[in-house]
């Protein structure tokens, strides 16, 4: 057995609390991450990051070794993700970490602004706090492609396997998140376009 | 499998790239987990959700039953009813029966005297009507 992982679960299977430790110990911070982009709320990320490994104790004997031990364990996720946000869809339920039009601030800041001048941090702040926007706004499936893409450096495949549908479908479905964010992010990655207004704000960047 | 990206797209992910700081789990996150684990094998909350299953199916099945008996006792007293209907229309298809048979007689017992009396015998008389 090559993969680590696999090799601590089937450990697990076998009765080893330990394995499972090890396998919470990898996994909590992608695990966390993964829903704290997709949700844009901390304390949900940590409940539904609990929950998954919960899941994966409740179902180890579901585990089929034929699968990347991180696959299942993303699958787990990323259905736990997408029920909250329904859920949350349905009671109209609004995380207090997204900005709303109007703010100037996002209530948490996130990008790393140790060296960066006051001016260069706010420009940083309003742009990440777009970035999380434009992100939010993106339907459910795509959003959470887009994560897995570009944060947890999943292949289509992967991703497929992940989100259960085919690996043409990941590819459409990225393409238009792209073509989303593209549209609406132009003026922050366009050559030339730094230098223009925040359409949101109508704030000059200097 | 993973497509040449455009210049584009790469400047889409630089964007992307500072917009979210990695978050770190909280130092409980395993003992939560494992708390969480600890009350779902052996948790009140897991329990009585079990035991509100179970009552339910009982309500269900004893809302059957009473419905499947009420519904026999129901077709019971209609066939019942049935029964004596058909026994009061036979007892009535009986008397009329034996009223037409009277005015029968009624009608035949004059010929018959008649035929007794002229010497005929009552079978021949009989045989006539037919």
């Amino acid at each position: 057995m090559d993969d680590p992982d696999v090799a601590l679960m089937l450990e697990f299977q076998k009765g080893d609390n330990k394995a499972f430790s090890a396998l919470m110990e990898r996994y909590q911070k992608p695990v966390m991450n993964v829903v704290y982009r997709y949700l844009q709320d901390y304390n949900a990320a940590e409940d539904l990051a609990q929950e998954t490994f919960l899941r994966v104790y409740q179902q180890r004997n579901a585990y089929k070794p034929t699968a990347k031990f991180s696959t299942w364990l993303f699958q787990i996720c990323v259905n736990l993700c997408l029920n909250e946000r329904r859920f949350r869809s349905y009671r109209n339920h609004e995380s207090l970490n997204v900005t709303y039009p109007g703010d100037d601030k996002p209530m948490v800041d996130v990008a790393d602004q140790r060296a960066l001048s006051g001016e260069q941090k706010m420009i940083e702040s309003e742009r990440a706090a777009l970035v999380r926007k434009a992100i939010a706004e993106l339907p459910e499936k795509e959003r959470m492609m887009i994560l897995l893409a570009k944060w947890e450096h999943m292949d289509y495949e992967a991703i497929a396997e992940v989100m259960n549908c085919s690996v043409l479908a990941v590819k459409s479905r990225i393409f238009r998140a792209k073509q989303i964010l593209k549209n609406k992010l132009k003026p922050y990655f366009l050559p030339g376009e730094e230098e223009r207004q925040v359409p949101a704000k109508g704030r000059v960047i200097v | 499998m993973k497509e040449k990206p455009t210049d584009t797209d790469s400047k889409l992910w630089q964007t992307l790239d500072h917009s979210f700081q990695e978050v770190e789990p909280s130092p409980q996150f395993e003992a939560k987990v494992l708390a969480r684990i600890a009350s779902s094998r052996t948790g009140k909350f897991h329990f009585f959700s079990q035991w509100r299953r179970v009552l339910a199916v009982a309500c269900i099945i004893f809302m059957g039953a009473i419905s499947i008996h009420l519904f026999q006792d129901h077709e019971y007293r209609l066939q019942e009813q049935q029964i004596a209907g058909n026994y009061e229309f036979l007892q009535e298809m009986e008397v009329v029966e034996n009223l037409e048979f009277l005015s029968f007689l009624e009608q035949v017992t004059p010929a018959l005297e008649q035929a007794e009396s002229e010497g005929l015998a009552y079978e021949d008389e009989l045989s006539f009507g037919d």
